[in-house]
């Protein structure tokens, strides 16, 4: 294999690997160097260097000293447990134990001191609150769609399994809002919900309902309307996957346990659910990932609004993004991607674990 | 006797669900393509529910007259040909390269790509946008174009990668000994020989590009904007506001090509996405 033909191989390789490079790589490491930044309002490119101010100014230092309060009590743990023995030369297994300690008392330290100045002044730090608010919006929402969701995808990939095998026809309504788009989707359920007009409104009243009429889109409903219309776009996208998953159950493993005796509710929990676990747990992790990712949703269904009730993580970091904060929207997007990286990659040891 | 009245009333309860809730995803659709198809004095009269008395077609004339979606339309279509094409030629050619070809650090480039499924977007759109601007493609249908075919690279790899991999190697070593070289043998031999992979990654991104909204949104200005965006700007209009029935006669515009090609294509969608979710 001489080097002409190994470059020519490569070539083929190259378009995909510089796009990839412009557009996902340097864009990915760009982000740490740019949330140690904040740009001017009026020009993106005038950087100024604030270092971890924009980390402090998310975390707020309450989170911050739990968080540092946590590493170091690991830390120290670790240290004390001797968890360090695998380091082969035993100098300087010890050498990373004693460091590992001080790390841990500096951590500790940082926290109470910081825990300190917030009693004496009283808890008047709380420099971003929008931005974790829109978090616990994100995931509140995701619990939704975890619940509630993911029960009625399940529940009817059963159904289908169980009266019509193949289920072509469910298959292709059920698909057919997530492959819709959120805008249009949005759109149509927020001038079906709308107060005014009011098409569910005026169903609910021509039933004789009108008691349970309300403002769905107002200010107490319009977060919980929009956990369940996300619900209801995306159910069908876990109905295909859990579906695909119970149809490679083989049929004799069903039979064989009818054979020695076992009730429908036994062959449910020992048999459908442990087979189904990877796909399950491949769900889930599908799931929080496009929930906390949802923008188009919230724009078209309630514009953020009312007051801020609907601006989740992503449409926060836009928000920001709007406003030329680009080092701090970088902060917010580091954070939520770090969010999102450690629960999918837990989630998927966890779903090891139990596998085996 | 009784095992099998058992066994009916189970069957119904278990139609009986399936079916309502088939319904409450199909009847809202049809409530928007009928009440699009009405005046909107009819339409606030009975709230879209009864069939329209005449077919009226106004709505959709005036969502482009005066709506102006027609240039969003005609956006989205090139936006999507553009991207889809290029996503073609880069992940087959790509894909072929490491499945087939020997190079050094092959793996590693596989496994880069793979690796990128799991970034999300929200640690990545607010870089793209300074480094865009940096590079004077803000604003640009190439800045958009390029973005979004980075966004459709990695699966359409994944799935050019395994297809070839199924593929027997007698054809490409007869192609060999005939003297051909390695681009012709991927363009004349295994491009063709592709059609599936091909089918599932043109629909697939096909539906991604046409769906998209945040990068749109972050990339583009005023009047590159694809029909996403367009319907958002268009539904604050007062048209829109004030008659109900153009918003709908704009969301059946949007609604119907996807539900026409998705009707058509349903096992390449399915097959798509399910081998994107197993991959991630």
């Amino acid at each position: 294999m001489n080097k002409k033909e190994q470059l020519v191989s490569f070539s083929f390789v190259f378009p995909a690997l510089v796009i990839f490079s412009c557009f996902y790589i340097i864009p990915f490491f760009y982000t740490f160097w740019l949330s140690l930044h904040e740009a001017s309002p009026i020009n993106v490119f005038d950087l100024t260097f604030v270092g971890t101010q924009n980390f402090k100014e998310a975390f707020s230092p309450p989170i911050l000293a739990g968080i540092a309060g946590l590493f170091g009590i690991i830390l120290i743990f670790f240290a004390l447990k001797n968890k360090f023995k695998k380091v082969k030369r035993e100098s300087l297994a010890k050498t990373i134990q004693v460091t590992a300690i001080a790390a841990g008392i500096t951590c500790l330290f940082y926290a109470g001191a910081t825990l300190i100045h917030i009693l004496k002044t009283s808890l008047a730090f709380t420099p971003d609150p929008a931005w974790w608010n829109s978090v616990g919006r994100s995931f509140y929402i995701t619990l939704w769609a975890l619940t509630f969701q993911n029960c009625l995808a399940f529940l009817l990939a059963l159904a289908v399994d169980r009266a019509v095998r193949s289920g072509q026809f469910y298959r292709a309504v059920f698909f057919m809002l997530p492959i819709l788009g959120e805008v249009v989707i949005g759109l149509l359920l927020r001038t079906i919900l709308r107060a005014h007009p009011g098409i569910l409104n005026h169903m609910l009243e021509s039933v004789g309902l009108s008691g349970w009429i309300q403002n769905w889109l107002g200010r107490d409903f319009a977060l919980t309307t929009l956990a369940v219309s996300h619900s209801y776009r995306g159910f069908g996208y876990g109905f295909i996957i859990l579906l695909a998953g119970l149809q490679t159950i083989p049929e004799q493993l069903y039979e064989a346990a009818r054979i020695d005796g076992a009730n429908a509710f036994y062959r449910f929990t020992k048999i459908t659910v442990p087979m189904l676990i990877p796909v399950i747990f491949l769900v889930i992790i599908l799931t929080i990932l496009g929930t906390v990712q949802i923008i188009g949703l919230p724009m078209a269904l309630t514009r953020g609004g009312p007051a801020g009730q609907t601006t989740v993580a992503v449409y926060h970091i836009y928000n920001e993004l709007q406003n030329n904060y680009v080092g701090y929207a970088s902060s917010l997007g580091l954070i939520l991607g770090f969010i999102l990286v450690v629960l999918s990659f837990s989630l998927l040891k966890v779903s090891k674990k139990i596998n085996n | 006797m009784i095992e099998k009245t058992k066994k009916t009333l189970y069957l119904t309860v278990i139609h009986t669900f399936l079916i309502s809730v088939a319904l409450t995803c199909i009847f809202p659709l049809l409530w928007m393509l009928n009440s699009s198809l009405k005046p909107n004095a009819e339409f606030i009269r009975d709230y879209g529910f009864r069939l329209p008395e005449n077919l009226h077609f106004e709505n959709y004339v005036s969502v482009f007259t005066q709506g102006r979606l027609g240039a969003y339309f005609l956006n989205s279509i090139f936006y999507t040909a553009v991207t889809v094409i290029a996503i073609v030629l880069v992940s087959s050619l790509a894909g072929y390269g490491i499945s087939r070809l020997k190079f050094r650090g092959k793996n590693f480039i596989f496994y880069m790509f793979l690796a990128a499924m799991m970034i999300p977007i929200p640690a990545a759109f607010v870089p793209l946008y300074v480094l865009l601007r940096w590079a004077g493609l803000l604003n640009t249908r190439t800045g958009y174009i390029l973005a979004m075919v980075n966004v459709g690279l990695s699966l359409s790899i994944y799935l050019y990668k395994t297809f070839f991999d199924q593929l027997p190697k007698d054809l490409e070593e007869s192609a060999r000994i005939d003297g051909c070289g390695k681009f012709r043998t991927w363009w004349h031999i295994m491009f063709p020989l592709a059609k599936p992979a091909t089918g599932v990654v043109v629909i697939f991104n096909a539906l991604n590009v046409w769906n998209e909204l945040l990068l749109a949104l972050v990339i583009l200005g005023e009047g590159l904007m694809p029909l996403q965006v367009g319907l958002l700007i268009f539904s604050e209009s007062a048209l829109a506001m004030t008659q109900q029935t153009t918003l709908m006669a704009a969301l059946t515009i949007t609604a119907l090509p996807i539900i026409v090609i998705y009707l058509l294509m349903q096992k390449h969608i399915i097959k798509g996405v399910t081998a994107g979710a197993t991959v991630g």
